[in-house]
Formats: structure tokens, C-alpha cells, sequence
């Protein structure tokens, strides 16, 4: 007791103290956000949505034990917080993963308002790296706490996702305003994410410099860190970890469709840039416009999401650390993504007649471990500064606070020494895209989800028309198509048209579920 | 005395108009200022936020393009016999999602304005299609005085064009180079009447 009294915090201490202080709400430090998604991603396998819905909310229950004691609004309202007004608010991933489920139960406007709030924390950091870069690229490496307990913005690639989800999103709830607003969006977004990252690789290596930090990659390798895992050829193969090519072809065949052939252009030019092989891209470069649905044709997009993506795990190696101008060997924890076991992708769609080839634009696997294996040596950086000044922490602490300081920070220190496993987990891990012209009405769709023959319907309304699918092991979500008319297109847009007149505007037929009468064979 | 009281009243005019003038300007249109930071700025004034292409390359361009053109001597006959012009759209061959109709569009508004006539195209060609059919086939019209279908013209010449780009970058410098092409051709003939192009070097440092 006499030691507690006698014990003088230091700043550092209390903000160790703090975060520990946090238990329980997204920056809560001992929180294991992958052990936290199992039961959600479990009960999806499962077909069990609704399920996967009610756990991710009991994960992210308020803090607040009733309904008396939560915020309120002007007028007494609940009111639900975000991590933007309070530190207990709900983070980011919440609304990530809330927007997918969603989604698979094909509530796209639940889905897309979700999506809306978490953009709204992505536009925060993009704002405030706008207005002031020095201060966000600065706070690379000016964190005493461990990464996971930083304000979670997203990975890059799930920024980037995330807006291009938003825009399917708007597509199939038929607002092409805002689909167009948000294609344009993705991109200024990844053009921010690339100087972002240009800045922040500078300022790393200032900061290591100025630490006396040298560590590298092959260093760590050398301690046991896997590096393998992240220099895969599927890795290597990538420009970087966060452009999407599935949102540039997205862009390519709306554009396409509206009559915008100066923008559909560059969307499939940039697709093939990030995935060069591919044939469905190919065949579309420089020739927007060429092949156009007939009267009572559809221009069809399969966008077929498989897998979750991976996760991100904690390995302690014992890193070289500089402690008193001599290097020491001290256990240190870095993020990890292992690749995840194969996901089964169908390799063809059988529609009506057709047989559809189905190619993999986004593997976010790969794009996980391209992103980690980009920033590694920022979080090395970061990671071996932070273990200099906590040991100089700890040395204080003893040194003010006898045996029960150092126990203090020792616990701070342990519990803030976990590398970052947040990660957006309900993200497919490959997505994959089929198109085909298609006659409009009821067509029958099959393919191999890898545990068997999966048969549905999709009604082909009008001239453009995307079905989502989702293969989740044996478990199919199949989306309702999202469907319009040119002309609705171009009214909302202000688009060009096309050089034939489209069909006159169809009354929409209403859209079964569309995974009401799966059938499955084995 | 009276060149003296003349010679005031002259230089007082100007200085009470002037005067005058002021204080209509302080009874112009209020403004509503937040805190957004948000403020006009010279339309024209050179752009040099990012190495992307901007308005002042579109203006650079439109202007030189629409200066080369109403050099031609065919663009002045053109001009003097009325014939009719049609823009085709302007591809896009760079990796930048940058609406081309942004040039064509600015080089019809200042070729209109120096007397060649044009005709409607791509989304417009729409709109006066399904504005033709609504007067003639919708049967709210008094048919004695609508647009009768049939009587569009066709143009003489299509303007057409490209916009291309060449990339390079490393640890310290990007830089771009663009290329934008401008055609002018006989319809029926396919024959290439004009063209000219512009070149554009934009270089960032990091």
C-alpha cells in the first residue's frame, strides 16, 4: 500500500494504464477481434445469417447495461455511437461486418447504410490526412501503445473495398447517381492511399533512423518470423495491397452500359493492369461498346464472392532491439497472415444454355499478405521503438515504484504487446466475375461450390442486370439480381446513350428469393 | 471663375460615380459564410493540384485546337456555305477516368461562337429523338405545328480525336506526358480535312 502511494505515474504509465482501462470497448487491448468473428463466421457457414447477426451484435453490445443509461439524442432518443463520437462508441469493423451480413440476407439498403457509417470513419482519416498530412504521416511513428489499440480506419484494401461494395450496393438498389459518385470515389481514394503510403514509408525510415532502429524483414526472418507466407508468387504478382481490380471492371461495365465510353475505358485498362492474364478483361480492352445487348437482352455480370478472408495472427519472435546502445534479443509481437486454405471457386456458371467461365479478379488473401508484407518494415519501426521506450518505462518504474511499479508496467506492457489482428473477416476471400448477354426472364443458374451441383433461378430484368452469389463451403447466397434500364441509367446520371435504343422501360417483375429453391446433388 | 467651377465638376463626376458605384457594391449580394472554408476562385487560374489532367489542360487545349481550326481555310468555308459539323466522341486511351466530352464539348461552344454550326450527338441525340417522337406520336400535340420527323440534318464533317499518356515515375519524381489529338473528316469521304494535336508535361516531386 505504501509502495502504491509512494508510486509516482508517470504520463507514459497512465496512458498504459488507460488502455487497459478500455476493456471492453473496439480499443480494448486484450481483445482477440479473430477469436471474437469465429461464432459469426461459423454460424454463416451454416446458412444461419439471422444467427451471425444476433452474435455480431452481442460482441458489440453497448456498454451500457439498459436502455435508461444509453446516449441519447435531442429528443431522448437512443442514439447509437460510433467510435467518431466516443471512445466507447462502435468501431469500424461493426459496421464492415454488419454491411455483409446484410447483404447476404439481401438487405441492401440495411447493407449499404452500415457501409455508410463506416465510410463516413474512412472519410474522417482521409480528411484528416488532407488537411494535414504532416499530423497524420507524424503519428506513424509516434504511438507508445501497441498497434492494436490504435483507432482502427481499415486495412487499405478494405478501404478500398468498402467503397466498392458501397457502390454494388447502389447498383443493385438502382441509385446510379450514387454508384457513379462512388466509382469515381474508389479511385480518388486509391490515388490518396498510394500517397499516403509513399509519405509514411519516408517518415518510417526517418523515425528508425533517428531510433537507431536498423532491424529488417530478414532479420526477423532469421528469429523464426515467417516470411514465406508473404512472399508467395500470387503475392509477388501484385502491384500493391490495396487496388482492387474487380472495382475498376465494375466501373469498366457500368460505364459501358451507361454509353460513357471515355470512362469504361480506363476501367478495364487499369483492371488489366492489376490482373493482366485475365481473358474476361481482355476481351474487353479496347472494344467498350462493340458487343451490345439486343432488344430483349441483358449485358449479365455473376459476381461471385467465395471464402472469407484471412485472418490476421500475432507471432512473438525475439527481435534485436537496441537497449542501452547494445542490441538485445527481446520477444516482440508482429501481425501475420497466414494464406488460408484453398477456397473453392466455381470454375464455371452453367446459365440457361450457357456455359459461363468464372475468373478471379480479387484474391484479398494474397492482397492481405502483399499489404503486410509492404508495411513490415513500418511496423518493425514502430514495434522495436515502442520496446525501447517501454523498457525505459519499466526501468523508471522500478526505479520510482520498487517491485510493484515495475509489475504495473510489466502487465501495461503485456497487455499492449499483442500485435493487430483486426481485420474486415466477413470480406470473401477471392472474388470472381462471369458475364454473359442473356435473354431477360427466368433463367436457370448451377455450378460446383466444391461440395456439390448448386441449382437456382435468376430473373434477367433489364439491360443491365448484377447477381450477386456467395459460396460459403457448401452454402449458397444468392443475391436478387439488381436490375434497371438504361433509361433510368442515364436520367439518374446524365449519362450518353448508346447507339441503339434501348427496350421501352418494363414494369419489374417482383425478385423471388432467389435461394428459396436451392437444390443441392452431391 | 467658370473654367475653374467646370474644371471641378469634371474631376468631381468621376470621383462621385466612382463613389457612388462603391456603395452599390457593399448592397450586393449578402454572404453566407460558414465555417467550411469554402471560397470562389478564378475559373482560369492554373491548376497544379495533382499531375492528373485538369481544367487548365482543358482549356489549353480547347483554345489551341479551336485557334488551329478557324485558321483552316476549309473551317472559313465551312463557315461561309453554313455546312453542319458533328463531334464523335474523343476516346480515352490513358489510365485516368477523365470524361473526354469536357474538350469536345468546350471546342463546340467556341467554334459555335465563331459561326460553324453543329449538330446534336450522343446523349443530346437521344433527347431530340425521344422530343421528336413525343410531339408526333404521343397525341398531345396540335400536329399542324410540331417538329416533323425526317427533316434532321446530317453533317458534312466529324470532328473525332484521342487522348493518350505516357507515365514514368521513381523514389523522387512523376511525370506525365499527354497527348491530345483533334481531327477534322469528311463524312462522306473518310478523308482527313485537319488535325492538330496538343502535348502536355505535367512532373510532380515528391
Amino acid at each position: 500500500m505504501v509502495a502504491l502511494r509512494s508510486l509516482r505515474l508517470s504520463p507514459v504509465l497512465v496512458a498504459l494504464a488507460a488502455t487497459i482501462l478500455l476493456a471492453g470497448c473496439a480499443g480494448n487491448p486484450l481483445r482477440s477481434y479473430d477469436k471474437e468473428m469465429q461464432g459469426t463466421l461459423q454460424r454463416l457457414n451454416s446458412g444461419e445469417v439471422d444467427a451471425a447477426l444476433s452474435n455480431l451484435e452481442s460482441n458489440n453490445a453497448s456498454i451500457f447495461s439498459s436502455s435508461s443509461d444509453a446516449p441519447k439524442d435531442q429528443d431522448g432518443e437512443p442514439t447509437e455511437q460510433t467510435q467518431l463520437d466516443s471512445v466507447l462508441g462502435k468501431d469500424i469493423l461493426y459496421y464492415f461486418e454488419k454491411g455483409e451480413l446484410l447483404k447476404l440476407k439481401n438487405d441492401y439498403a440495411g447493407s449499404r447504410d452500415a457501409w455508410l457509417v463506416a465510410d463516413e470513419i474512412v472519410r474522417v482519416w482521409e480528411d484528416e490526412y488532407r488537411t494535414n498530412p504532416t499530423k497524420v504521416i507524424g503519428e506513424v511513428g509516434a504511438y507508445l501503445v501497441s498497434d492494436r489499440v490504435r483507432r482502427y480506419d481499415g486495412q487499405d484494401y478494405e478501404k478500398v473495398f468498402l467503397s466498392t461494395k458501397l457502390a454494388l450496393d447502389h447498383i443493385l438498389l438502382g441509385r446510379f447517381d450514387l454508384a457513379r459518385i462512388e466509382m469515381k470515389k474508389t479511385f480518388e481514394r486509391e490515388k490518396l492511399i498510394e500517397s499516403f503510403r509513399d509519405r509514411e514509408y519516408d517518415k518510417i525510415k526517418e523515425e528508425g533512423d533517428k531510433q537507431g532502429v536498423a532491424t529488417t524483414a530478414e532479420e526477423l526472418g532469421d528469429q523464426g518470423y515467417p516470411l514465406d507466407e508473404l512472399d508467395g508468387p500470387e503475392v509477388r504478382a501484385l502491384k500493391n495491397g490495396f487496388q482492387n481490380a474487380f472495382a475498376h471492371y465494375l466501373s469498366g461495365y457500368f460505364f459501358e452500359l451507361t454509353g460513357e465510353y471515355s470512362l469504361a475505358a480506363p476501367g478495364y485498362r487499369n483492371a488489366l493492369a492489376l490482373q493482366p492474364k485475365s481473358k474476361l478483361i481482355q476481351a474487353k480492352v479496347n472494344r467498350v461498346g462493340q458487343q451490345k445487348p439486343g432488344r430483349n437482352e441483358a449485358d449479365v455480370l455473376f459476381v461471385v464472392e467465395s471464402g472469407f478472408a484471412p485472418e490476421w495472427k500475432s507471432i512473438t519472435v525475439a527481435a534485436p532491439v537496441p537497449i542501452n546502445r547494445k542490441l538485445v534479443a527481446t520477444p516482440i509481437s508482429f501481425p501475420i497472415v497466414y494464406s488460408s486454405a484453398e477456397v473453392a471457386v466455381p470454375r464455371t456458371l452453367t446459365v440457361g444454355k450457357k456455359t459461363l467461365p468464372v475468373e478471379t479478379l480479387v484474391d484479398v488473401d494474397a492482397m492481405a499478405r502483399r499489404l503486410l508484407k509492404d508495411q513490415l518494415p513500418g511496423i518493425i519501426t514502430r514495434t522495436v521503438v515502442r520496446a525501447v521506450i517501454k523498457s525505459t518505462v519499466q526501468y523508471q518504474a522500478r526505479k520510482r515504484g520498487g517491485v510493484i511499479g515495475e509489475v504495473v508496467a510489466g502487465i501495461a506492457t503485456i497487455a499492449t504487446e499483442q500485435a493487430d489482428e483486426r481485420a474486415w473477416r466477413t470480406l470473401p476471400a477471392k472474388l470472381s466475375v462471369a458475364r454473359a448477354i442473356l435473354p431477360r426472364g427466368e433463367v436457370p443458374i448451377s455450378f460446383d461450390t466444391g461440395n456439390g451441383i448448386w441449382h437456382g433461378t435468376i430473373t434477367v430484368n433489364d439491360r443491365m442486370t448484377i447477381v450477386p452469389i456467395r459460396v460459403l463451403g457448401g452454402q449458397v447466397y444468392l443475391g436478387s439480381p439488381g436490375s434497371a434500364d438504361i433509361e433510368e441509367i442515364r436520367e439518374a446520371t446524365g449519362a450518353a446513350e448508346p447507339a441503339e435504343r434501348p427496350a421501352p422501360a418494363r414494369k419489374k417483375k417482383p425478385v423471388k428469393p432467389a435461394n428459396a429453391k436451392p437444390q443441392q446433388e452431391s | 471663375m467658370k473654367f475653374i467651377a467646370s474644371t471641378t465638376t469634371r474631376l468631381l463626376f468621376p470621383v462621385m460615380l466612382a463613389a457612388s458605384l462603391a456603395a452599390c457594391q457593399t448592397t450586393s449580394s449578402p454572404l453566407v459564410d460558414g465555417d467550411s472554408g469554402v471560397s470562389y476562385g478564378d475559373a482560369k487560374a492554373v491548376e497544379t493540384v495533382t499531375t492528373d489532367l485538369g481544367s487548365t489542360d482543358i482549356q489549353m487545349t480547347s483554345e489551341k485546337m479551336t485557334q488551329s481550326l478557324l485558321q483552316h481555310p476549309l473551317v472559313r468555308e465551312i463557315i461561309r456555305k453554313r455546312q453542319l459539323v458533328v463531334a464523335s466522341p474523343v476516346q480515352n486511351k490513358t489510365s485516368e477516368y477523365f470524361d473526354t466530352a469536357l474538350i469536345s464539348d468546350t471546342i463546340l461552344v467556341q467554334l459555335q461562337k465563331n459561326g460553324i454550326r453543329y449538330v446534336v450527338a450522343g446523349d443530346e441525340m437521344q433527347n431530340q429523338v425521344d422530343e421528336l417522337r413525343r410531339q408526333n406520336q404521343s397525341g398531345l400535340y396540335n400536329q399542324a405545328k410540331t417538329a416533323k420527323i425526317g427533316n434532321m440534318q446530317g453533317a458534312k464533317y466529324r470532328i473525332d480525336g484521342s487522348v493518350s499518356s505516357i507515365k514514368k515515375r521513381n523514389a523522387n519524381v512523376k511525370d506525365v506526358y499527354y497527348k491530345i489529338n483533334l481531327r477534322l473528316i469528311e463524312i462522306e469521304s473518310g478523308i482527313v480535312e485537319w488535325s492538330d494535336e496538343k502535348e502536355i508535361r505535367k512532373t510532380a516531386r515528391r
